[in-house]
């Protein structure tokens, strides 16, 4: 039987949400952080390896359980790898490289990404709902 | 990993420092020329520093800082600016020294305007971008509806 929730498109789309959801919160970080001196613009690079997490499902933080009954936390891998400090550039005297243009356009094409990848997911429950109910 | 909590506290820190700034500023300008400040002496400028939020007490914060690396932003302290005060011949005045001259407080009006408008403009940036998540969760929220 086919899983007709989880499936791999599903998966994947659930995937890109995160991590776009977790890019949005490093620009908000950044725009946070646009006058402290000496803060280092934080990325998220998420779409290079995508591809590489749906293969490996990656680091997970795992809590010590004393009993085989305890429960464990699922799905909270650390999303740490996708987040890269940029180190190398110069935008300010004070040591900061916040480029607030650039984190605005970033966030605006981030926010609309979403939207995208929220609407297909949208559209595929919405083809599993027609085809549940057998009608058009 | 909430979008919501934690991507709108980021914003929410944002939104509080710059809002301190902009008192300290506001506190600069109304006396920029107080002769007698709380230690007797003429007010002298005080400037806010930030630094970036990675140390925390909370422990659902420090959580997600080591699952993300993400952190917002908060004051560390207001400092007091030692540069020299303002001289001004004005013998007539009650706090002037021997030979004349007063001291008012080392606050450049220009100066304290143009970080106003810089505090704004963060402050503008901090509400777009809580905007911009807002309206993300709002769409998650449509999912399946």
């Amino acid at each position: 039987m086919i899983d007709i929730i989880s499936n791999p498109i599903i998966q994947g789309m659930e995937k890109a949400l995160d991590g776009s959801a977790l890019r949005q919160k490093a620009i908000a970080a950044n725009i946070a952080n646009v006058d402290t001196p000496g803060y280092k613009s934080i990325e998220v690079s998420f779409a290079e390896q995508l591809r590489g997490a749906l293969k490996n499902p990656g680091k997970v933080i795992r809590l010590r359980t004393t009993h085989q009954r305890h429960l464990q936390i699922n799905n909270a891998s650390t999303m740490k790898e996708f987040v890269i400090s940029r180190q190398n550039t110069q935008v300010r005297n004070d040591g900061n490289n916040v480029d607030i243009d650039r984190e605005i356009a970033k966030l605006t094409s981030n926010e609309i990404y979403y939207d995208a990848i929220s609407r297909c997911i949208n559209d595929e429950f919405n083809l599993l709902r027609k085809v549940i109910q057998g009608r058009v | 990993m909430g979008l919501l909590n934690s991507g709108l506290d980021i914003c929410a820190s944002g939104l509080t420092a710059q809002r301190l700034r902009m008192d300290v500023i506001a506190n600069n300008l109304a006396n920029a020329t107080t002769t007698r400040a709380q230690d007797g002496g003429p007010y002298r400028r005080q400037i806010v520093v930030f630094e970036a939020r990675s140390h925390t007490s909370d422990f659902k914060r420090l959580l997600e800082n080591e699952l993300t690396g993400l952190s917002g932003v908060r004051v560390k302290q207001i400092v007091t600016d030692n540069s020299p005060l303002r001289q001004v011949y004005d013998p007539s005045h009650p706090d002037a020294d021997p030979e004349g001259y007063v001291s008012y407080p080392n606050v450049n009006v220009v100066a304290e305007m143009t970080d106003m408008i810089s505090a704004t403009r963060s402050y503008e940036a901090n509400i777009t971008a809580l905007n911009s998540i807002k309206h993300m969760a709002a769409k998650a929220i449509e999912i399946g509806r």
